[in-house]
């Protein structure tokens, strides 16, 4: 290395080298002349004469001779010797000493560690500790004076509710420390616990979570691995937080591990097929899909990756329902005719119902009727036998002069002959074309295999099939689905911006029994990394079920009058 | 054939990304298996914590066949930045909530930083120090200094009787007594800054024009000590830096560990609805 321009290493007596270790150091060190004592241990100084003279008596002599005594490291004995009466001449100015810095930063951080601990003690002894100690504010319907009183009905008394859900909350430190070394040694936080994959013992939080949630507490009958509220649900997240949000993960810990889904389905396989009925409501028709024997315990980590197609849509499904409809031809048919003006299209039939998460059943009258209007003749369209049951139209047929008889009076104002003469008129032009009773009865059921196509015969949508005579055909009833995934929920108010025809196949579909549901692929084109729209679990599905009856516990206890009560009267 | 330090601190470095890396990628899926992830980071925090204390105690026991300071000091350094990486996986890359627990990862803070800037500085100071030269123990600066000044007064004296004038002598009591006896500036030589010393100079050699040849050769003298005094001012204010950033780092280490403590006990108090 070049030293040019580099200062050479000043001359210095290496022999005195203050050592920083030392607490202390001379008062006159920080002016370049320390003593060669120093300071004691405690600083104080030990300056004084450099030596104790030595009264030397030679034999003969009486008074002796004052001898130096400085050691040979302080300079050997001095020139000048000592004073006749015995005291050094050389003496080391006092001082007063000072820390060293090493001791300097020693004190900082004995006064740093006193006042973090005077800090410390302030609060967990003092008023504020709980404001203090709490890891986050709660979520707003845990908090404010609505919950408060909800919890005032319920004969919680702590001011913050903390102990509700934290036994600990009003013990004292001691108790805290005893608490702590309690659960690391033996309780639920030992070293196996916490390398272990199951979660924790959270019963004592979970019950008083279900103190006022009770029906929160079932997810599925062969679930493995039941989960606590706290593991998807946390709180002290801040006012903002909304519990209802739950991260996937905490999904796919179970449903994307190989031993819970395998543990669940040889439960599933063990249990009744009955407690795994999704209930529907009573207004709901649901699209029946046969359930895995080993129940729904496909791996799943992702809904774009491994997420199993919709039931629905699994090869062999269809359509079960009863009628024959085409949507391809109602949607571009060439024959079909304008409704208000407009092509018929999805919404003139399919309307959502008042959440408009799901369409409302399509009814005949509403949406069928003004174009298959079922007239008895095509001259007179006002007489139309009745829809709805077979039994009704075979006594309309049976009374069909009483129907024109009818019609003429409340559309036309006969009366007497005229209305007479309308009525029989009418009858010998249908007997002309239907030359029996009986005849006309079977071509208005299972029409004319003769007529043109658009003919308005009930087998034209129906399946009806023949009975012995004397009794009416009987037709299959009709009840649609209107729920495709029971285990899931959409809501098509979210979607409005699509087209229908982009998720359901409908332009293409000639049968019934076409199963219109958008594919898994479809839905995870939006809903995915990819499509930028959330793909979490609870977008589609809920965790929480009603407990079948047939489990063990089902005997839920209600909640405590006066709780209910309050939570009933919280807006 | 690179050297042990060099060899070590490339290990050490290779061992740290690894370890980062480690975590980044299997600490989410640790976290969907291990319902106590947490638990189990802040454990190996505060193990880690308590490894880069330890530091402090092997300094006060040099006599325990415990490695070396250095590789201690290397392990520290490398150790305290992942111990950095794991609290940020620790908060769930979250600014926690509640007063205890932002004191609590403030100081964990600032001892990191702190940390970082004290490494920062002893990689960049002894690299000054070797540039500037003259190598001197810190506790010995007093000593030298006062040297220097009695060196100069020394030479001052002896040019009065060579020269039979006091020109050198009353510019000496003027201007560089004052200089030579009064403490050094910390800042200015943080900064590395010559300007004093070359005002000292020029005025030095300004008065050269009136010192009788005598006295030229005394002025030379003292303007080397000039320089040598410039460079022990140098010294003092960087290794005092050198020393100083340690009264942060120390004081707010102990801190950290107190509320850590204090953090370890509520969180398992606690536990009922914690994960």
């Amino acid at each position: 290395m070049s030293t040019e321009g580099r200062q050479p290493s000043p001359e210095f007596d290496e022999t005195r080298y203050e050592r920083p270790q030392k607490d202390w150091i001379c008062g006159l060190a920080c002016d370049g002349c320390p003593c060669r004592l120093g300071p004691s241990a405690s600083g104080v100084c030990r300056a004084g004469p450099d030596c104790q003279p030595l009264l030397v008596t030679a034999p003969g002599e009486t008074k002796g001779l004052w001898k130096c005594t400085r050691p040979a490291d302080w300079g050997g004995p001095c020139q000048e010797g000592p004073r006749p009466d015995g005291s050094c001449c050389r003496s080391t100015p006092p001082c007063v000493p000072v820390r060293s810095l090493r001791a300097r930063r020693g004190l900082l951080v004995s006064a740093t560690v006193t006042a973090a601990l005077g800090l410390l003690l302030f609060t967990l002894f003092g008023p504020a500790r709980d404001r203090v100690i709490t890891p986050g504010l709660l979520s707003a319907v845990h908090s404010g004076p609505h919950f408060s009183a909800a919890h005032a009905a319920a004969g919680v008394t702590d001011p913050n509710g903390c102990a509700q859900c934290h036994p600990a909350a009003h013990q004292s430190p001691a108790n805290w420390a005893a608490t702590s070394v309690r659960l690391a040694a033996t309780g639920a936080l030992t070293p196996a616990h916490l390398l272990a994959r199951e979660a924790r013992d959270f019963r004592a939080m979970d019950a008083a979570c279900q103190a006022c949630h009770l029906p929160h507490s079932f997810h599925v009958a062969n679930v493995a691995r039941d989960t606590s509220c706290s593991v998807c649900h946390l709180e002290h997240q801040g006012r903002g937080q909304n519990l209802l949000e739950v991260n996937s993960a905490h999904c796919s810990a179970c449903h994307g591990s190989t031993k819970d889904m395998g543990d669940s389905a040889l439960l599933a396989r063990k249990l009744d097929p009955a407690l795994f009925e999704k209930k529907l409501s009573a207004n709901r028709a649901g699209f029946p899909v046969a359930r895995p024997p080993a129940g729904l315990t496909a791996l799943i980590t992702s809904f774009a990756e491994d997420h199993p197609e919709f039931r629905a849509n699994l090869p062999g499904s269809r359509d079960p329902t009863a009628l024959a409809f085409n949507h391809a031809l109602h949607l571009s048919g060439p024959n079909i005719p304008l409704l208000d003006g407009r092509a018929l299209d999805c919404r003139a039939c399919h309307v959502p119902d008042p959440t408009g998460a799901l369409m409302l059943p399509v009814k005949f009258t509403l949406h069928c009727q003004s174009c298959h209007g079922l007239p008895i003749d095509a001259s007179t369209p006002s007489v139309v036998v009745p829809h709805g049951s077979p039994e009704n139209a075979r006594e309309f047929l049976r009374a069909l002069p009483a129907a024109y008889s009818d019609d003429a009076v409340r559309r036309l104002g006969l009366a007497g002959k005229p209305l007479r003469d309308y009525v029989t008129g009418k009858l010998s032009a249908l007997r002309s074309r239907h030359p029996s009773g009986e005849q006309l009865e079977r071509e208005v059921f299972f029409g004319d295999p003769s007529a043109p196509v658009g003919r308005d015969s009930c087998n034209l949508c129906h399946v009806v099939t023949a009975t012995p005579a004397g009794s009416a055909p009987s037709i299959a009833p009709v009840r649609p689905a209107d729920v495709w995934l029971p285990r899931a929920h959409f809501d098509h108010a979210r979607h409005t911006q699509l087209d229908c025809t982009s998720c359901h196949a409908a332009t293409a579909s000639v049968a019934t029994s076409d199963v219109l549901m958008p594919s898994k692929k479809t839905c995870a084109s939006c809903h995915s990394p990819k499509g930028g729209v959330t793909d979490a679990c609870t977008v589609c599905h809920g965790y929480h079920n009603p407990r079948p009856a047939g489990l063990p516990g089902t005997a839920a206890a209600p909640l405590p009058a006066a709780l209910q009560r309050a939570i009933t009267a919280t807006p | 054939m690179p050297r042990p330090l060099q060899l070590r601190r490339a290990v050490l470095s290779l061992l740290t990304l690894g370890a980062t890396g480690v975590l980044a990628h299997y600490y989410p899926r640790l976290a969907a298996c291990f319902p106590h992830i947490v638990y189990l980071s802040g454990w190996l925090l505060l193990a880690l914590c308590l490894g880069l204390t330890a530091y402090n105690l092997r300094k006060k026991l040099p006599f325990l066949p415990l490695l070396s300071s250095r590789v201690w000091l290397q392990f520290h350094a490398y150790a305290g930045l992942f111990a950095g990486v794991l609290f940020i996986f620790h908060l769930r890359f979250s600014i926690p909530g509640g007063a205890f627990n932002l004191v609590l990862a403030a100081l964990f803070l600032a001892v990191t930083l702190s940390g970082i800037g004290g490494w920062w500085l002893s990689r960049v100071i002894p690299r000054r120090l070797t540039s500037a030269g003259g190598e001197v123990p810190f506790e010995r600066i007093p000593v030298i200094r006062r040297d220097i000044r009695l060196q100069a007064e020394k030479i001052t004296l002896a040019a009065i009787p060579e020269a039979k004038s006091t020109t050198l002598a009353d510019f000496y009591v003027r201007e560089l007594a004052p200089a030579f006896a009064a403490r050094p500036s910390f800042f200015r030589h943080l900064l590395g800054s010559r300007a004093a010393l070359n005002d000292r100079l020029a005025a030095l050699s300004e008065a050269g024009r009136y010192l009788a040849p005598a006295e030229q050769t005394r002025a030379e003298q003292i303007a080397d000590l000039l320089r040598a005094r410039h460079a022990l001012d140098f010294h003092h204010a960087n290794q005092l830096l050198l020393k100083s950033w340690l009264f942060v780092h120390l004081p707010l280490t102990y801190a950290l560990l107190v509320f850590t403590a204090v953090h370890v006990l509520l969180v398992h108090a606690y536990s009922g609805g914690a994960r």
